[in-house]
């Protein structure tokens, strides 16, 4: 208690200049709607939420921001993409724009290593029943994590006869046995190199991939350099290699996969070897509509809603009692999906946030041998 | 105000008439001096004075080849652009105003095109199964699809797309300017085509080549959206690099460094350019 009374002195300061009787009264409201919330904010009816772009960014108005201003009222602005060095800019000028951020853990990694850059969760304001339901490990202190996303390999499904596609990494190296392009990540700004795929294919257990053998890993890439046809940087770009047949497999995310599949395209997934993870929603330290945000997040957890979300998106709900609110061929889609989480590993993007800077170095060492 | 034009109009040194540049002096100091002075001293300062960031670029030869490449496509690119453009240009500056105002539209649409629009596009054309290697498999000349994209072929082709009308244009400018009877002179004094070309054409359009090369290798240095859609593994330009310690990694202080040192190069670079391979045979 005496904690929270101390921050809110301090929040109360720094606002002070920027408040006017209006706000103060709005504050006022909000402090009573919300009796367990001390803080005073100046809110306003709008909500900045910074998320992907693209057909994700549809999916997300039509699933979750327009539900949300139908019960509240509040209008959302949806900004793209995610820059973790915008967002650091802004909270060190005093001047945030974003109220909620769409990232992973590999950004919350390295900017949380940086400083103290985002608001606490008010973990008051999720709805009781609706939190139980949500694994404890994806409760963080400053962040929520509200979908599971998973690195997996993509193939084409007339490429193999009878369904005799690669069912596992190993089987992804060998080329004899599959002659075909393939395409795996660059170490890019936006993509994390194939270590984990690599040492899979070398033998390593799912279990035992971290800390990386980086070594060993860059051992693993030569043994197929030769017909990686691309090295990829952007999401969309293993999906159009796969329908161009450029490529007969290659890894991405699996949403990627998901919407081309539902398309049509003769596109499957492998989940066997898949590394799942979750994205988290963040707001920004500063961010100007507080409790909009987390009336949002609340929101973005319900059954109801992640049911929706992951059907029209391919990424999986973190609120298992979602899958009653989906059909059955895309349950069977989702990364979290019982049967396809128990055949995967984990993503651990947080050695990968510690050690990207080595190895992006290492990496261009590597592509210029 | 007819006096002040008047008076503007009698005051020809740049001291009378400066505050006519105050506006875009203002812009520039704000929106570029500004912030690339903040750039250079968070390359500087962490928080202290430190060289930390650029001993790190001199200690690691990757930085250094990753700047080669830069370079050199930077220059291959202005070269092919060159060659494509001045033919081009020719034609424009010599043909009817209405056959040129045509041709003007078709140099220009591609600028109303997005760069990432114009890259998928060349996929589509240079791809396996595009309509390139399609027709070659047809016609019966290659008996399997050539590798014309993801590597250097293929990025070239995307850039110099990009950047032909930045060439065209300057030389075009500076071509259509050029006296005629500067050539017909030639001619009735005995040169053949190509004396004149040489002699008298080429060396007046110099002024629209030396531009037009640098405009181009200005903007190529910068890339990076083309060579990570259609280049090959190995065509790393430096704004990669950049990009990668500002935006994922967060290391402002050896991404300014690197954005700083990528900066000098280019202006050592265009200084050279300038004094001795072009200005000087203007003389």
């Amino acid at each position: 208690m005496k904690k929270k009374a101390s921050k809110t002195k301090k929040l109360v300061t720094r606002r002070t200049f920027i408040k006017n009787a209006a706000g103060a009264g709005a504050g006022l409201m909000s402090l009573a709607l919300f009796p367990h919330f001390s803080r005073a904010y100046n809110e306003t009816k709008k909500l900045t939420i910074c998320s992907w772009g693209g057909t994700g960014l549809e999916v997300e108005k039509r699933t979750l921001y327009e539900p949300f201003t139908r019960e509240t009222g509040i209008r959302i602005k949806a900004t793209s993409p995610p820059s973790m060095s915008k967002l650091v800019a802004m909270v060190k000028a005093g001047n945030v724009e974003y109220d909620l951020v769409h990232i992973d853990m590999g950004m919350f990694g390295t900017t949380a290593r940086k400083g103290d850059f985002f608001e606490p969760i008010d973990y008051n304001m999720i709805d009781k029943k609706v939190l139980k339901n949500i694994d404890p490990g994806l409760r963080k202190k400053h962040a929520l994590g509200f979908m599971y996303w998973s690195l997996v390999m993509g193939y084409r499904t007339d490429a193999f006869a009878g369904g005799a596609h690669p069912k596992n990494w190993s089987e992804f190296w060998d080329l004899k046995k599959y002659p075909g392009g393939r395409s795996l990540q660059a170490m890019s700004p936006s993509t994390f190199a194939d270590f984990e795929a690599a040492l899979m294919a070398g033998g390593t257990p799912m279990d035992k991939l971290y800390p990386i053998d980086i070594e060993k890993a860059f051992k693993g890439l030569d043994r197929i350099k030769k017909n990686v046809v691309k090295w990829w940087d952007v999401g969309a770009t293993p999906g159009q290699l796969l329908v161009d047949k450029e490529v007969i497999a290659a890894t991405c995310w699996n949403g990627r996969y998901y919407f081309l599949k539902r398309k049509g395209a003769p596109i499957d997934i492998e989940w066997n070897q898949g590394l799942a993870t979750n994205d988290y929603w963040v707001i920004p330290k500063g961010a100007p509509n507080y409790l909009n945000a987390m009336k949002f997040i609340n929101m973005s957890l319900r059954p109801k809603i992640q049911g929706r979300y992951s059907e029209e998106g391919g990424y999986g709900p973190v609120n298992e009692h979602a899958f009653q609110y989906m059909s059955e061929d895309a349950k069977k889609d989702m990364p979290s999906y019982p049967n396809n989480l128990e055949k995967q590993g984990s993503y651990n993007m947080l050695w990968w946030a510690d050690n990207a800077g080595k190895i992006s170095k290492l990496w261009n060492e590597w592509i210029l041998k | 105000m007819s006096d002040l034009l008047k008076s503007l109009g009698e005051n020809k040194t740049l001291g009378g008439n400066l505050f006519l540049v105050l506006p875009a002096l203002f812009f520039l100091l704000f929106l570029y001096i500004y912030p690339l002075t903040k750039m250079i001293l968070i390359s500087l300062l962490d928080p202290d004075f430190t060289l930390r960031h650029y001993q790190q670029f001199i200690s690691s030869s990757i930085y250094v080849k990753v700047f080669f490449i830069t370079i050199k496509i930077g220059f291959f690119s202005t070269v092919i652009c060159l060659v494509l453009g001045y033919p081009v240009a020719f034609l424009l500056a010599s043909v009817s105003p209405k056959t040129r105002g045509i041709m003007i539209v078709f140099v220009v649409i591609p600028f109303w095109i997005s760069l990432l629009i114009r890259n998928y596009a060349w996929m589509i054309i240079l791809g396996r199964n595009g309509i390139v290697n399609s027709l070659l498999l047809k016609m019966g000349l290659i008996s399997a699809p050539l590798k014309l994209m993801y590597n250097s072929f293929g990025m070239y082709v995307g850039m110099v797309h990009i950047l032909l009308p930045y060439m065209i244009f300057p030389l075009f400018a500076v071509m259509s300017g050029i006296d005629w009877d500067l050539i017909r002179a030639a001619r009735s004094l005995g040169a053949n085509t190509f004396q004149t070309f040489l002699r008298i054409y080429l060396p007046l359009s110099m002024k629209g080549v030396s531009t037009g090369c640098l405009i181009v290798f200005i903007i190529s240095i910068g890339f990076f959206i083309t060579p990570a859609l259609l280049g090959g593994l190995k065509d790393i330009m430096i704004s990669n690099l950049i990009e990668n310690q500002i935006n994922n990694l967060l290391n402002w202080g050896f991404g300014s460094a690197l954005a700083f040192i990528l900066l000098i190069v280019a202006v050592i670079l265009i200084v050279f350019f300038k004094k001795y391979l072009f200005l000087e045979e203007l003389k």
